[in-house]
């Protein structure tokens, strides 16, 4: 596992997102307007293009039915890829908009002002 | 000054001749404040000039003989433009935070080695998927 810093918060603007480099993997690292931080591949599959951290965040509402019939509304924060537009989810890292696609997403947490982000395995959905 | 080109052409007329430089600026400087004042929105000069009651023979009496008592004013306003212009090109690349936002890596100063260029027809375009894999065989 590998665990770097990779910029202070302030490096990130609001709403917006970098690109970091560890390991030579390139890791999109996102912050919404709350400071929530998400990491997730810079890769966009659709475009085979490192831009995932220039997309644009959003926020949907999905509904899933659960097993008993009942159905489940959650709000999920995605980035839309700036090319393409198809939306991954940053929390889990699946394509909204093709369900055969799913990126992989990584720890990031906030230590003081700096942020860290950990490569490990792929956060399982 | 005051010519168009265009839709509606019109020549440009002659303001005045053999003036040294500084008072050609000068005049330059009064007629655009002049223009900035008193056209209307989005008209051109063209168009300002043939709205101009009395035609270019008011004009020089505004600019060179200072029949309304405004050059001074005029000259002043015009400073006040050039002195708080700013260019954000220059502003950008000289301030080294906002070249930060053209990298880039947040964490690194390396290029995206994704990015490739071919030549064709002595200009660069990106490299195809194919030519991709091909260049890296070489390398």
């Amino acid at each position: 596992m590998t665990t770097q810093l990779i910029c202070k918060l302030n490096d990130i603007i609001p709403e917006g997102g970098v690109c970091a480099l560890i390991e030579g993997k390139q890791v999109a690292v996102f912050r919404t307007k709350d400071d929530q931080l998400f990491a997730i591949d810079n890769f966009d599959p659709f475009s085979n293009a490192n831009v995932l951290s220039r997309g644009l965040i959003g926020g949907t509402h999905i509904k899933t039915e659960l097993q008993d019939g009942s159905v489940k509304e959650q709000e999920v924060i995605y980035i839309a890829s700036p090319i393409y537009k198809q939306r991954f989810d940053l929390a889990t890292g699946k394509c909204l908009d093709d369900d055969t696609v799913k990126l992989d997403c990584y720890d990031v947490s906030l230590e003081g002002d700096k942020v860290i982000v950990s490569l490990k395995d792929a956060i399982a959905a | 000054m005051a010519g168009n080109g265009g839709m509606v052409p019109r020549h440009g007329e002659l303001f005045a001749t053999d003036l040294d430089t500084d008072t050609l600026i000068q005049y330059i400087d009064r007629i655009t404040m002049f223009y900035i004042k008193t056209a209307d929105k989005l008209q051109r000069t063209s168009k300002w000039r043939e709205s101009l009651e009395g035609g270019l023979d008011y004009l020089k009496q505004v600019i060179i003989d200072d029949s309304l008592g405004i050059v001074e004013e005029l000259e002043e306003q015009m400073q006040l433009l050039v002195d708080n212009y700013v260019c954000e090109w220059k502003a950008t690349i000289t301030d080294k935070e906002k070249l930060k936002r053209f990298r880039h890596f947040v964490n690194s100063e390396l290029a995206d080695d994704n990015v490739v260029f071919v030549t064709e027809r002595e200009q660069i375009r990106p490299a195809t998927e194919t030519e991709k894999q091909v260049l890296e065989t070489i390398v």
